[in-house]
């Protein structure tokens, strides 16, 4: 679909605090979010003629943008490995992981783990956090994420359960240390 | 049921993301599982709480106004030849002089005062600025780039290789009348058909307004936006190739038979 120049700004200005949102978990720093941003605004401006608007919106365009703006820092800056194949294959075999750490945080409390939850989040390899966010907290459905990364979907979902199962695992341990678990009914009515 | 959901699947329903047939295939796995029951709930518990813990991000107070600056339109170009020459004593900007070969590629020598940090700015305005004119590409060359040669032997008086690089990914987006430093010029622009951004090719008589060495490219960068450019002369006239990525520019210019090594 065809738009104007102001039409296409207001589209993805109103896209800001998204795209600094992605970029600021991405680098866990603000000046370098902040620069990081105005490279892909730059970038999206220039290539406004080969945007077309579909049923996505802009948003994941220009989160693909952003994604390739930062990995090609990282590759510049050799800040941190991507996952490799060998990482692929390990998210595949540790299926089993979840079943455990899914039955110890079925009756977790989980308005107290919210620290604990985004230490653990910032310290996921930065392959399974950028699945993980663009999932969660963008809300992007597998299809959007696969472009954004420019892999197939087999590879996100593969992802994204591990990264997963790496924090229920971490919120699991984490439950038991403190037992950070809703109390029983039964409990309640004994005080 | 026939068939046991994997973990995958699971996490698939808990998300919304199983076709109509996926979803019952896991309702009926999940009536006699109640552990299968948790493991969902356990995954949709974590998408709530991951949102709730790391949405709490505010853009910063004048980011939005820097981003605004971003897209000021550029300055009326002033350049001339004499002026050109001037500051490129002054303003040495260039990352790395390429030596370009023919048959091999030889080592490279770097630091050149050739291209100034204006230079490449100026053609960067230029180069975004026509990205997004539309009529800037209606002014009588030809639409396909297999028919330009034709055309710029008698913009230019000289002929010039106008690449198709379809096969990188990038469509021929046109050709215009252009003013960067150094005269008149044709500006090719491509767009990226895979959301990458656009690269353009400079094309001007060669009338001597930069000192460049026969077999040799350029390379420098606009230190403020990004934006690469790689230059060379050859057979009477001068190539600018522009975009936002040193990569893509030299394979294009391997599709114009400059062998550059970066």
């Amino acid at each position: 679909m065809a738009m104007g120049s102001k039409e296409f700004r207001d589209l993805v200005m109103a896209e800001l605090p998204s795209v600094y949102r992605m970029a600021y978990h991405w680098t866990l720093n603000g000046p370098d979010a902040d620069d990081l941003v105005q490279e892909t605004y730059l970038r999206a401006l220039k290539a406004e003629a080969s945007f077309r608007l579909g049923e996505s919106g802009v948003r994941p365009w220009l989160l693909r943008i952003l994604h390739n703006a930062f990995l090609t820092r990282v590759k510049r800056a050799k800040l941190e490995p991507v996952a490799t194949g060998i990482a692929e294959e390990m998210a595949e075999q540790k299926d089993g992981a979840g079943e455990l750490a899914g039955q110890a945080l079925a009756d977790l409390d989980w308005e107290q783990v919210d620290e604990r939850l985004k230490r653990a989040i910032q310290d996921l390899p930065l392959a399974y956090r950028t699945v993980f966010l663009l999932s969660s907290i963008e809300g992007m459905k597998y299809r959007e994420i696969a472009e954004i990364q420019e892999m197939p979907i087999g590879t996100v979902m593969s992802r994204l359960f591990r990264a997963r199962t790496m924090l229920l695992e971490q919120l699991s341990d984490l439950a038991g240390e403190m037992g950070l678990h809703k109390s029983a009914p039964a409990d309640e009515s004994g005080r | 049921m026939n068939e046991v959901p994997s973990e995958l699947d699971l996490m698939a329903y808990a998300d919304g993301e199983l076709d109509a047939a996926g979803q019952e295939r896991v309702r009926q796995y999940l009536a006699t599982r109640p552990e299968g029951g948790r493991k969902v709930e356990a995954f949709k518990k974590l998408q709530q709480a991951g949102r709730r813990v790391m949405s709490d991000v505010a853009v910063p107070a004048g980011l939005l106004d820097r981003i605004a600056e971003l897209d000021e339109p550029a300055p009326r170009p002033i350049w001339r030849i004499g002026y050109l020459r001037a500051i490129a004593a002054v303003l040495i900007v260039a990352l790395g002089t390429f030596l370009v070969v023919r048959n091999a590629p030889t080592p490279v020598v770097q630091g050149s005062p050739l291209v100034t940090a204006q230079f490449v700015s100026s053609a960067s305005k230029v180069h975004i600025n026509c990205a997004r004119d539309a009529e800037h590409f209606a002014a009588g060359f030809p639409r396909k780039v297999q028919e330009l040669p034709g055309s710029l032997q008698t913009y230019l008086g000289h002929s010039a290789k106008c690449p198709d690089l379809s096969d990188l990914g990038y469509r021929f987006n046109g050709c215009g009348p252009c003013r960067i430093p150094g005269g008149k010029t044709a500006h090719l622009l491509y767009q990226s058909t895979q959301g990458k951004g656009p690269i353009s090719l400079f094309v001007q008589a060669d009338e001597g307004q930069l000192p460049l060495e026969d077999h040799k490219v350029y390379l420098a960068r606009d230190a403020v936006d990004g934006t690469e450019m790689i230059v060379w002369r050859g057979h009477g006239v001068v190539y600018y190739l522009v975009g936002e990525n040193d990569e893509q520019l030299a394979t294009a210019a391997r599709e114009m038979g400059v062998k550059v090594r970066i």
